[in-house]
């Protein structure tokens, strides 16, 4: 039932993280997006894209200063640490860490080397996200022409609802739209869709 | 001797079950509507951990008011300047006016106790980052803590696992440690911290009467999430002083997230 489009955006995230450019926070956050705020996860991403590019850019600068003042960038490094894993960008984090660790070491040469890295990883994970979210966006625009999605997927759980209210121990049962008048088990599938949409706004709201 | 038909037995199941089942969902329904009440104060320097917090809470149903410092913080609580309103009789501090309650607090330097006494600014949570420049996440721990604003909850994020860190800001009065980043399960987490605060404005609450009866029915389905949620934050080496249930969960995810 999943459109290509669908099918697209899926490998896709499953790629990003199997590659370890985003890790599972970022899911957690797709999972914020929602009816009031559709985009939050890429209006997030927007946002650490554009602090963590000064930040980079006040190490870059920090860097260049003789004698370096380890302390700044360090402090600079570590909200950069925080930000990307907010967003859950896993391999930009790593490599600012690297960076942070090299700064120890006092060894000028490395420390531009790994800024380099970072700054490739930056801009590689900018890339790709934007490819990714322009793929979202396409689909939202898609589903507001073809109709709301959630209403399908509503409809679906309803029958397995009703399946699993009419199932007793030591039936099966064949689901079969009933009258109301049947004694026992015939929930209606009003009530089932309701004690469905329920769960599922609890299942958004968790 | 009467004979009950199967039907009727099965009946009667399936009525118990939905009664049940509607119990449960009223517990729910109440349960929104006590956190649509809540009001949590978030304290963070990074833009990115406000927006994401703001995100997390009001998915959760509850009002935000984010500020970038423990100053602000102060400020907005009424307690800069060392003013504190232990002493006045009114509970409501006067410090500027603030009117949307999922906003991001921008001071104003003109006070409007009357307005403040209208809206009776209530907090039931603060949750604060710990590394801030300027004040830290401790500090203003301390000050709340030391303020008509002590028994208000306050929990303390930060990015580094650091035992000592955690120990001393749980023993500083802080009610939970999270580790960031932030996510769904450990708002869940604070539910019964909030609840415990449900007791300090009476008049607030939808169901006032019945808050007890409600704190236990909901305590007991938390309680296994509430004990677990302190001392997973903390390293096994003992030094916890908090209940020593541990979830196997937290600590796995809190492991995969160290460097």
């Amino acid at each position: 039932m999943e459109s290509t489009l669908q099918q697209q955006i899926s490998a896709m995230k499953q790629s990003l993280l199997d590659e370890g450019f985003v890790d599972g926070h970022f899911v957690e956050l797709e999972l914020l997006d929602d009816g009031d705020n559709p985009q939050f996860t890429e209006e997030i991403v927007a946002l650490f894209f554009a602090d963590s590019a000064h930040l980079i850019a006040d190490v870059e600068k920090e860097i260049a200063n003789d004698p370096i003042n380890y302390v700044k960038v360090d402090k600079i490094l570590h909200q950069f640490k925080g930000s990307s894993s907010s967003v859950g960008a896993n391999r930009v984090r790593l490599q600012g860490t690297k960076l942070r660790e090299s700064c120890k070491d006092g060894d000028v040469e490395s420390l531009k080397v790994s800024l380099k890295q970072l700054k490739e990883e930056h801009a590689t994970l900018k890339e790709k996200l934007d490819t990714y979210f322009q793929l979202v966006k396409q689909l939202r625009s898609e589903e507001k022409t073809v109709g709301h999605p959630n209403e399908e997927h509503v409809e679906m759980l309803a029958e397995n609802q009703l399946t699993k209210m009419a199932i007793t121990k030591d039936e099966e049962v064949d689901v079969v739209k009933g009258t109301g008048n049947e004694p026992g088990k015939v929930v209606t599938e009003e009530e089932a869709v309701k004690v469905v949409s329920d769960e599922s706004a609890l299942i958004v709201a968790n | 001797m009467e004979v009950v038909s199967l039907e009727q037995m099965e009946m009667k199941q399936g009525n118990d079950y939905k009664e049940t089942q509607q119990q449960q969902k009223q517990k729910q329904l109440q349960l929104q509507q006590q956190q649509q009440h809540f009001h949590v104060l978030a304290v963070d320097d990074s833009i990115i951990d406000r927006k994401l917090l703001e995100k997390l809470l009001t998915v959760s149903s509850y009002h935000v008011t984010c500020v970038e410092s423990g100053d602000k913080a102060l400020e907005y609580l009424g307690l800069l300047d060392g003013r504190d309103n232990d002493t006045t009789s009114s509970s409501s501090p006067s410090s500027p006016s603030f009117s949307s309650s999922s906003s991001s607090f921008s001071s104003s330097s003109s006070a409007n106790s009357t307005q403040q006494e209208m809206q009776g600014l209530k907090v039931n949570l603060i949750m604060t980052d710990f590394c801030m420049p300027g004040m830290s996440g401790y500090d203003l721990l301390k000050r709340v803590k030391g303020s008509s604003w002590k028994d208000v909850p306050v929990v303390v994020m930060s990015s580094e696992n650091v035992p000592s860190r955690i120990n001393m800001c749980l023993e500083g009065g802080a009610e939970d440690f999270l580790l960031k980043p932030v996510q769904l399960s450990d708002l869940k987490k604070l539910q019964p911290h909030l609840l415990k605060s449900l007791s300090q404005y009476p008049c607030e609450n939808i169901s006032s009467s019945s808050t007890n009866e409600d704190d236990e029915s909901i305590n007991k389905n938390n309680n296994s999430s509430c004990s677990s949620s302190s001392s997973s934050k903390i390293s096994n080496n003992g030094v916890c002083k908090r209940k020593a249930l541990v979830s196997a969960d937290p600590l796995e995810r809190r492991s995969k997230l160290k460097d």
